[in-house]
């Protein structure tokens, strides 16, 4: 057992998603099975193939967004309101007296400042270089989450924004658990922001082909599935706020859980097409680095995306890496819940994952009537299971062939 | 242009520029430029978007020395009598 200092505790979660906007009210739905899956009505979709996806209604955003960032990216919005929740849970909010001193900021995010980017593209072709608005430049920057969290919570630690497509946020999270761990920092905010239904971002994936073309939302999005049929997007952020064990015991702050390994690696083969060994590289890295063996993982939270590649392949990497223990690892997906929610998912589901350690109970698989049998793990069926363990996995794939994987270990 | 005229259309820009909530409507010459929480980016920001709106130029400094909305109106009222 690492002593007290080296060991990484998360305690601060916050959660802006389709699902919900407080881990009470996300936690609750996870365990009905209730999706929010919707048909997109935020802005004007028409000749979208695909118009489904779990959206954050415009109205419900702005009630809690702070007068100053009234102006901000809906992408910063979301990370804000996110990590007010964590820094409260955590007791570091200005003011409070034992905050820790020099707070990171290290949050994820795919797409950037999505809105504020189209803005800039209409006036550039409006009106050309002299139709740019000044702050177009600090406004529209990647780093505009991760700077807008040090500004508005006076965080004075390192703060950058971490863009890995669909592992912004694990790689994020991974950062800040070695920040911690090493000494480095005596307390990181973490994360993940996206905001995926600016039209002109989400116009980028018309022809993609990976978004699922059932009609009806709630059902279109079927991880590990025999008939499944392509992911939906989804929007939010997730946020957590870590520090040693050692810290929060002296702050008498309460302790949701462990952070206790982190494996990346690359599958370096292909922009878009995943690979099981790449995978599986990042889920052994993991559980070496927390020196958990394959058979004490008792949950995997998979990357499950519900396209055909993913799941499949998810499903030998597991196999790869943890071999005869693969059968007694449930494997949930929640990004049927959620939507993908793109850099924000690895926050997004980490916090699932904790909340699911915690409780005792992982959610169980939407869409999931007929699993494929060409994954071959141990899936959770539709309703929710209960867990007798101490430590899970979660798993994040993406684009670009970056694979990010966090071993987190229950508090008791 | 007229004052109320102006008055109107430099409050859409003001508000839309800064932070403050959008209310239009309760702009009067009277209001503070503070209560707006113009920083140095939003001022940028302003005065360019001011200049859109009314092809008029404005420095940083003459902004930030006036205190009331009727400040500016008075400016802008000059300049476009120009």
């Amino acid at each position: 057992m690492k002593n007290d200092e080296r060991r990484v505790a998360v305690t601060g979660i916050g959660l802006v998603t389709a699902l919900g906007h407080s881990e009470s009210e996300v936690w609750s739905s996870l365990l009905a099975g209730r999706s929010p899956l919707r048909t997109l009505r935020n802005h004007d979709y028409t000749g979208n193939k695909v118009c489904s996806g779990g959206e954050i209604d415009l109205a419900e955003l702005e009630s809690r967004v702070p007068p100053a960032l009234r102006r901000a990216d809906r992408t910063v919005k979301f990370a804000v309101e996110a990590a007010r929740q964590a820094m409260a849970g955590a007791r570091c909010l200005a003011g409070e007296a034992d905050k820790p001193e020099a707070i990171a900021a290290i949050f994820g995010s795919g797409c950037g400042p999505t809105e504020t980017l189209h803005a800039s593209h209409t006036r550039f072709a409006e009106k050309g270089p002299a139709g740019m608005r000044p702050s177009s430049v600090p406004n529209g920057m990647a780093n505009a989450v991760s700077a807008a969290l040090s500004i508005e919570f006076r965080l004075t630690g390192a703060n950058y924004t971490v863009v890995s497509a669909c592992t912004s946020a694990t790689n994020a999270i991974g950062i800040g658990f070695r920040m911690v761990r090493e000494g480095h920092a005596a307390a990181v905010l973490c994360g993940g922001t996206d905001n995926s239904f600016d039209p002109f971002y989400y116009a980028l994936w018309n022809n993609l082909g990976v978004f699922s073309p059932i009609a009806d939302p709630v059902r279109a999005l079927r991880p590990f599935a025999a008939d499944r049929a392509g992911t939906l997007l989804g929007e939010g952020a997730g946020a957590l706020l870590i520090e040693s064990f050692a810290n929060a015991r002296r702050r008498g702050v309460r302790i949701r859980g462990e952070i206790v390994g982190y494996g990346e690696s690359s599958d370096a083969t292909h922009l878009t097409g995943p690979s099981a060994v790449g995978q599986a590289a990042a889920i052994q890295a993991a559980l070496r680095n927390a020196g958990v063996l394959p058979r004490e993982i008792g949950y995997i939270n998979a990357h499950g995306t519900g396209t055909t590649a993913n799941d499949s392949t998810e499903a030998q990497a597991i196999r790869i890496a943890l071999g005869d223990a693969t059968d007694s690892a449930p494997v949930g997906a929640t990004k049927s819940y959620f939507g993908h929610t793109l850099g924000a998912s690895g926050a997004i589901e980490t916090i699932g994952t904790l909340l699911a350690l915690e409780n005792g109970k992982a959610p169980g698989n939407l869409n999931l009537e007929h699993p494929d049998r060409a994954c071959p793990v141990h899936l959770i069926g539709s309703a929710p299971q209960p867990l007798a363990t101490d430590f899970a996995l979660k798993n994040s794939f993406g684009f670009g062939g970056g694979n990010a994987v966090l071993v987190l270990r229950r508090h008791s | 242009m007229h004052r109320p005229e102006i008055l109107q259309r430099l409050s859409r820009v003001i508000v839309d520029s800064s932070t403050a909530p959008p209310d239009v409507a309760g702009v009067t010459e009277a209001t503070s430029l503070e209560s707006f929480g113009v920083d140095s980016l939003i001022l940028i920001d302003l005065i360019f978007d001011i200049e859109q709106e009314f092809g008029v130029k404005l420095a940083a400094e003459e902004l930030t020395a006036m205190r009331v909305m009727g400040d500016l109106v008075s400016q802008l009222e000059s300049r476009l009598a120009d």
